[in-house]
């Protein structure tokens, strides 16, 4: 394959920003091409306002590319979320584990392992359930939990109701979950201490 | 001034309204329509409360400081 340059971004006054496709240069994949060295109307640039620009920036740290930035600030913004949720003892056990627990009628569920939640029923039985949102690889992962922690909350038997499940080693089997009497005097949600 | 959170590979879209802005509340309230005809679960919380003091809405609430949406769940 012959290399070619697709340009990332044009930089006024400093020149172009390109991506080296299908090779390297001197073991660079993007280049700074300063302005001077850029013919004019060479090959027509595209418009700003046209499709979707993949802009980099260069740290120290090495190339940060704008997908990365969107993705650090969706991270973000979903752990702020999250953590706008929890309650004291809840986001102690998310910085200092990722992960936390919630008491349900049912028993206590813990969130924050994606396709391993353990569940400590009331009558003091354990089970590995596995629920996620729709779609969920479309979140980030602070959101994920924060999905499962509402409906734990508003909706807990709809929770178990899909959930997936097994014994710990075992077999795992599809939802319902069998569930003890919920408690009578149910807080719905609370925390216990890690 | 409310504000909605919708969950999304951003980590959430908000949309806000103004009681007093009759075309704001028009576009959240179409807007939560939308969410709820995906199946998508919807708490109304005092801005920034924790998760004790969120409730399950059915139906626009402009009275509500925030609205989070959520997706349904499936067994994984």
């Amino acid at each position: 394959m012959i290399p070619s340059l697709h340009l990332v971004e044009d930089i006024p006054d400093w020149g172009a920003l390109v991506e080296v496709v299908g090779g390297e240069h001197h073991g660079a994949r993007v280049l700074l091409v300063p302005a001077a060295r850029v013919l004019p109307r060479v090959t027509p640039a595209p418009s700003r306002a046209a499709g979707p620009r993949h802009l980099v920036r260069l740290t120290h740290q090495g190339l940060v590319t704008a997908h990365d930035s969107r993705r650090a600030e969706a991270d973000r913004r979903a752990e702020g979320l999250l953590e706008s949720l929890l309650d004291d003892d809840q986001r102690e056990q998310w910085r200092s584990r990722r992960r936390f627990s919630v008491r349900t009628p049912y028993g206590i569920v813990e969130l924050g392992r994606v396709s391993h939640l353990r569940f400590d029923d009331l009558d003091g039985g354990h089970l590995v359930l596995c629920v996620v949102p729709l779609r969920s690889s479309e979140l980030p992962p602070a959101d994920i939990w924060t999905n499962l922690l509402l409906v734990l909350r508003g909706e807990p038997r709809r929770f178990f109701d899909v959930a997936n499940y097994c014994v710990p080693g075992g077999r795992w089997h599809r939802g319902p979950v069998p569930l003890p009497h919920p408690s009578p005097v149910p807080p719905l949600m609370a925390t216990i201490s890690g | 001034m409310g504000t909605m959170r919708i969950l999304d590979h951003t980590g959430d879209t908000a949309v806000t309204w103004d009681l007093d802005d009759e075309t704001t509340l028009r576009v959240a309230e179409e807007i939560f329509e939308r969410e709820a005809a995906q199946s998508k679960m919807a708490f109304a919380r005092p801005m920034g409360a924790p998760v004790e003091q969120a409730e399950r809405i059915r139906s626009f609430d402009p009275a509500a400081e925030e609205i989070i949406w959520v997706r349904p769940i499936q067994g994984g």
